[in-house]
């Protein structure tokens, strides 16, 4: 196990018991310190008491709807909130992001996934080694430099993509919206569409220059209705 | 379109009475003089019944009324005129049409109840299909974890590596099933909220290729897909079911070793895209039949699943003003093709 998850503290808000032991024991034996809370209003109280790093919290809560306890928990303090829920509507998802959620995953998922959610969203609380050469798969940017390469060899990258690519790999594994990337790269508020078609676009050549099949793109994945995510763990 | 078709399946039924009472009317003049005229009645009462038994109480009362005019018109004298020489005809007009009436509402009724034992009979089928269909799934994870969680001491590592490795892929397999029944019901409801934004087809095909990771392994599937192809206002979501039904489909029914071949075009007001395998194809019957609900092609019984696949696609593509349709390939396999317009 690395040594800094060991004092990571995961708190977990999810009225169903099955679910709540399942990921206790995968979390345990991955390391993490887990806390069980299973209403809103009581994973409200222990996301201040318990001090825990991450909270996993569950939609579908008998009190409060799970998308205010995200709010409530975000009002106070930046921990790292991942959602669970059955909700697979692409507007659901934006609604729990939009409320400061930084991940979301459907019901049923693997723990594998979850785990990989966990690592991403927690990347941020580890003191940054200020390293300037960020590296995922076998692509790496050199953000001195402005510098892209893809095995080794320089990628030609207009400022936009390189815009995009390093917000990407700035936030690698987690899911990051229209919305944010507009705002981050075009300084947009709102989803036009011009400038949503222009973010495809983008996309679209990015994959073009760094992806080995861009028909089949397996660093810069599409999350439907949602936004972008640079997978991570390749 | 659908809208007019609609309309055409409903006067038709009134259209094809009239024609009967006409033909009716007919035979009535050929006989006209060697029977009497409360006979030839008759031969409009033999229509009504038609009408009933075939279309329902709408038709059939709008035939005993037409006949009724058309029967004063030219089988009474005077012929020609709606004027009734003998009053004893009022009589036989009026008895006509209770007698059409309450044979038309006799015959509706039997129809419909013939009807809903049909319904009832199809319902059980269903239910019956879908509860085999839930527990098979449903018992192979039960059992597979029942097994680990009894003979825990008594199992080698690599049975209980097969146990858990079922127990997850049959409680994917539930799942999947869960959904497609869930996007049914949605439809049948009409609860089926399309949401069409402007999108890439490569894209929508990406995140679909990437979900089916693991089924597709190492065939290949080649991806033809023009630069200059359009953006299309389409479900993102509902598009990438369409195309994992499709692909699964294509999967399933084609040998490892050959190819799967999406081709897109862009044509003047709409885009057709084609999902081709070269498969063991579908029996000719089945072309027009596999979209829909809980129909299965008899072939491979080893091949699972509830046939709600393509008739959840047809619904999506319907959803989206668009048409599909399954052809088979001139060599062998079958070609999906997907029209969608493009506005």
């Amino acid at each position: 196990m690395m040594a800094e998850k060991q004092n990571l503290r995961i708190l977990i808000v999810d009225d169903e018991k099955p679910i709540r032991s399942f990921l206790r024991v995968s979390l345990s034996s991955h390391g993490y310190n887990v806390f069980e809370a299973t209403t809103g209003a009581e994973g409200l109280e222990k996301s201040v008491s318990l001090h825990p790093d991450a909270v996993i919290l569950d939609l579908g809560l008998p009190d409060i709807d799970g998308i205010e306890v995200a709010k409530g928990i975000r009002k106070r303090s930046k921990i790292p909130v991942i959602i669970l829920s059955v909700r697979e509507e692409a507007a659901d998802k934006v609604a729990a992001l939009d409320a400061g959620a930084d991940d979301y995953l459907t019901k049923p998922f693997s723990t594998k996934e979850l785990l990989a959610r966990l690592r991403a969203v927690m990347r941020r609380l580890l003191p940054s080694n200020k390293e300037e050469i960020l590296k995922v798969g076998k692509v790496s940017i050199d953000i001195t430099h402005h510098q892209v390469k893809v095995n080794e060899k320089e990628a030609d990258l207009t400022p936009t993509e390189y815009d995009i690519l390093k917000l990407l790999i700035l936030s690698a594994g987690k899911v990051l919206t229209h919305r944010q990337i507009l705002q981050e790269v075009w300084n947009k508020t709102e989803d036009l569409e011009g400038v949503l078609h222009l973010l495809r676009v983008t996309i679209s050549n990015l994959r073009s220059k760094i992806e080995p099949n861009p028909d089949r793109p397996s660093y810069v994945l599409t999350e439907p209705g949602i936004g972008y995510r640079l997978r991570s763990e390749i | 379109m659908q809208k007019i078709k609609t309309i055409r399946n409903k006067i038709y039924p009134y259209l094809i009475c009239i024609g009967f009472v006409a033909l009716m009317t007919l035979s009535g003049e050929l006989v006209k003089g060697k029977l009497e005229p409360t006979n030839i009645v008759m031969f409009y009462l033999l229509a009504v019944v038609i009408a009933a038994i075939r279309w329902g109480q709408g038709p059939a009362i709008v035939t005993s009324i037409v006949s009724v005019f058309v029967f004063d018109l030219f089988l009474i004298p005077p012929y020609l005129t709606l004027k009734v020489d003998d009053l004893q005809y009022i009589f036989t007009f009026i008895s006509f049409l209770i007698v059409g009436i309450v044979v038309s509402t006799l015959a509706s009724k039997t129809r419909e109840q013939v009807i809903q034992r049909q319904k009832e009979k199809l319902q059980t089928a269903l239910l019956n299909s879908i509860s085999h269909d839930l527990r098979t799934p449903l018992s192979s994870v039960t059992g597979s974890l029942s097994a680990l969680l009894d003979n825990d001491a008594g199992l080698d590592e690599s049975t209980r590596k097969e146990l858990l490795e079922t127990a997850f892929t049959e409680s994917e397999r539930l799942n999947r099933l869960v959904g497609n029944l869930l996007d049914m019901t949605k439809m049948e409801a009409g609860a089926l909220k399309i949401n069409r934004k402007a999108c890439e087809l490569r894209d929508v095909l990406g995140v679909t290729l990437e979900q089916l990771k693991e089924k597709i392994g190492d065939r290949i599937i080649k991806i033809d897909i023009p630069k200059d192809f359009p953006e299309v206002s389409m479900d993102f979501l509902f598009m990438m079911k369409v195309f994992i039904n499709l692909i699964d489909n294509a999967i399933k029914y084609s040998s490892a070793d050959t190819s799967i071949d999406i081709k897109a075009v862009a044509l003047k007001d709409k885009v057709k895209i084609e999902i081709k395998d070269q498969g063991i194809g579908l029996p000719k019957g089945d072309l027009k039949h596999v979209f829909e609900k809980f129909y299965r092609v008899e072939r491979p019984q080893q091949i699972m699943g509830i046939g709600l696949g393509l008739s959840i696609c047809k619904g999506i593509i319907e959803a989206h003003g668009g048409q599909i349709v399954a052809q088979n390939n001139p060599d062998h396999g079958t070609t999906f093709i997907i029209t969608i317009p493009l506005n």
